[in-house]
């Protein structure tokens, strides 16, 4: 794969993706530049913000409402964490427990605790419980991005 | 690649074993080793059943998960066998030990399984980091 880069004054970000086939590869990579740009709506203080995807660390649901985590802020949102799962699928957000959804580009490590929990460490250092049966996802973006 | 043709083999076997006890119920009648790999498949069914629903209510304890998964396929497989007359009032127990020979090993083999994962998982986030680093 081949990467050009070049500074064009006074026209807003463009990427163009030249291929011979729309392959998976292809799509994939497509799929990761539009999530680029995708953003949610969340309310911090008050305010309506839009918060791009690439920002967010982790989705949580607490007592029914959801929280979406950036590096400084948090923000609540109307959209329950089914509604973002099935809206960010191919994008990296991963579930990784019943109330959590977590972005893949963030996730530093994973380890196995003493009481055999598994806990995700993020870039930022915030940490995570990842459920056994969402394991796999992981791993299969893992796998996927190995195969990209 | 060995686990697939394991598993394949695991089924092949399963639909041979039966197929040949079907036939042979149709060729002798209902025998007592007939009658049992009959009671085996059933029994696995609900097994399967019971273990599907219970994944429905994921807890972040492995340990809590596991043991809600032992108790109810021990209840249910005491409740079968003694309705199919495996065990008798004197050994009803035997239906929890007979699970946990199951289990025990299952949770061993998961705890290896979850920590080659796990290796894995970590040693592409390294890999990825060093690509990004490049760049």
């Amino acid at each position: 794969m081949e990467i050009k880069t070049r500074q064009v004054d006074d026209k807003p970000l463009t990427i163009i993706i030249e291929y011979p086939i729309l392959d998976t590869k292809t799509k994939r990579l497509i799929k990761k530049m539009e999530a680029l740009d995708f953003m949610v709506s969340g309310n911090s203080k008050g305010k309506i913000f839009q918060v791009h995807i690439s920002d967010i660390y982790y989705m949580e649901s607490v007592e029914r409402k959801t929280f979406l985590y950036t590096k400084d802020e948090i923000y609540m949102t109307d959209k329950k964490l089914y509604e973002l799962e099935e809206m960010l699928r191919g994008t990296g957000i991963i579930r990784i427990s019943k109330s959590c959804l977590m972005n893949m580009d963030m996730l530093y490590s994973i380890r196995q605790l003493m009481n055999s929990q598994l806990e995700a460490t993020l870039l930022n250092g915030e940490k995570l419980i990842v459920a056994r049966t969402y394991l796999k996802n992981i791993k299969n973006i893992l796998k996927e991005d190995v195969r990209c | 690649m060995l686990k697939e043709i394991l598993k394949k083999t695991f089924i092949f076997t399963a639909i041979i074993i039966l197929l040949v006890f079907f036939f042979s119920f149709l060729m002798i009648g209902m025998k007592p080793e007939i009658m049992l790999v009959f009671e085996i498949f059933i029994l696995s069914f609900f097994v399967t059943i019971i273990q599907h629903l219970v994944k429905q209510v994921i807890c972040t304890y492995f340990f809590v998960n596991i043991m809600i998964e032992y108790v109810s396929v021990s209840v249910f497989v005491f409740l079968y066998g003694y309705f199919v007359e495996w065990f008798f009032k004197s050994n009803w127990w035997m239906a929890f030990v007979y699970v946990a020979i199951v289990y025990v090993p299952a949770y061993f083999l998961d705890m290896v399984v979850v920590k080659r994962d796990i290796d894995y998982i970590n040693t592409q986030l390294e890999r990825i980091r060093e690509n990004n680093d490049k760049i």
